[in-house]
């Protein structure tokens, strides 16, 4: 019997992965290590305005899904980024480890320009 | 009769009128003006006209004086001896345009003077509301907006105090690093209080003071989503005359 859909186990074959560089924040808080090649699963971009408390500001997050194997057992942090294949710099907000332990969910918002 | 003088002001930006009475005939009257700015120390004064005996003595703006908040003294002859009277009247443009537009125009000039480390003077700019749209907002970018509301801190006979709020915000992107900018970033801040606090705001003559109100040195949720955004909100207090003018 399938068990319930799970992107982690779907993603190489039926959507479309790229090719992602994870930047894993050193214990300095100001350098980062490249890990590369990462493959990912991006989901679509989600823009808004919201509220903060001196001002109101545009974010746009994305929530990545990333192979764990691929990381080489460094675990996914606040703090990190993506450089995705397009060059597009992404700050990791939170990750999980998913039920498989074969994917991590980043939840991640766009580096401001 | 008593030796009256009255300062009134056009509000348009044309100047004002100085009327006299209660002075001799004959008597040379002389009208003084010195910036009232509040600082310690004492005022500089400066002719203004004169003419002979009661009547008015226009003062244009911005020829003969600048528009801004002055005292006024008339040096007179009453009864042969000589006389005094003063007054406190502002020579504006207040019925041309807001005191408020003026502020938020005043502060982006001061701002500008200020030459703020990797600020271009373009990205000094007055707004409605304080918000960093994703790419129409050039950064680092100060913005000065309007907050709240008015308050009214005090009246005087036939004046009135008004506080119009102002919020200054500087945005910078950020990134989420913990250090990036810190020690430019608080000289920022530094230099916009000290450039407002506790004085009159050049440039808008009805302004007789700044009180600091609300401050945010570092706004965490914009933090959290990869800007830096610092907040200074001053108080400009006004003295206005009260009625339809």
């Amino acid at each position: 019997m399938p068990g319930p859909l799970d992107v982690s186990n779907d993603f190489d074959v039926f959507d479309n992965t790229e090719v992602i560089t994870y930047r894993k924040l050193n214990s300095d808080g100001e350098t980062f290590t490249n890990i590369s090649p990462v493959n990912a699963l991006g989901l679509p971009e989600e823009h808004r305005t919201t509220d903060t408390d001196a001002a109101a500001v545009d974010v746009v997050t994305k929530t990545w899904h990333l192979k764990v194997v691929d990381l080489g057992g460094a675990t996914v942090e606040r703090g990190d980024h993506i450089l995705d294949a397009s060059n597009g710099e992404w700050v990791v907000e939170s990750g999980n480890l998913e039920v498989w332990k074969t994917t991590w969910r980043c939840e991640t918002k766009r580096v401001a320009s | 009769m008593p030796l009256s003088l009255i300062v009134s002001d056009n509000a348009d930006g044309s100047g004002g009128v100085a009327t006299i009475t209660g002075s001799d005939s004959g008597s040379t009257n002389r009208l003084f003006y010195a910036p009232f700015t509040g600082a310690i120390g004492l005022l500089t004064w400066t002719l203004a006209g004169s003419r002979t005996g009661d009547g008015t003595i226009g003062i244009p703006s911005p020829g003969t004086v600048p528009l801004g908040y002055y005292a006024w003294q008339l040096n007179a002859a009453v009864g042969g001896s000589p006389a005094f009277a003063s007054y406190y009247r502002a020579l504006t443009n207040a019925g041309a345009q807001s005191v408020m537009d003026r502020v938020l125009t005043a502060v982006v000039q001061q701002l500008q003077t200020l030459n703020l480390s990797g600020i271009q003077s373009v990205n000094i700019v007055r707004k409605w509301l304080r918000r960093k749209l994703e790419t129409a907002n050039q950064v680092p970018q100060i913005q000065v907006v309007p907050v709240d509301g008015e308050n009214f801190p005090g009246t005087l006979t036939g004046l009135d105090d008004v506080g119009y709020p102002v919020a200054i915000i500087a945005v910078d992107k950020q990134n989420q690093d913990y250090t990036a900018n810190l020690a430019r970033n608080l000289l920022w801040r530094q230099r916009i209080l000290r450039a407002f606090r506790f004085q009159p705001l050049s440039g808008v003559g009805e302004i007789i003071n700044c009180l600091p109100d609300r401050q945010v040195i570092v706004d965490k949720a914009a933090f959290d989503a990869n800007l830096f955004v610092s907040l200074a909100t001053f108080r400009f207090i006004s003295r206005e005359p009260r009625g339809v003018a």
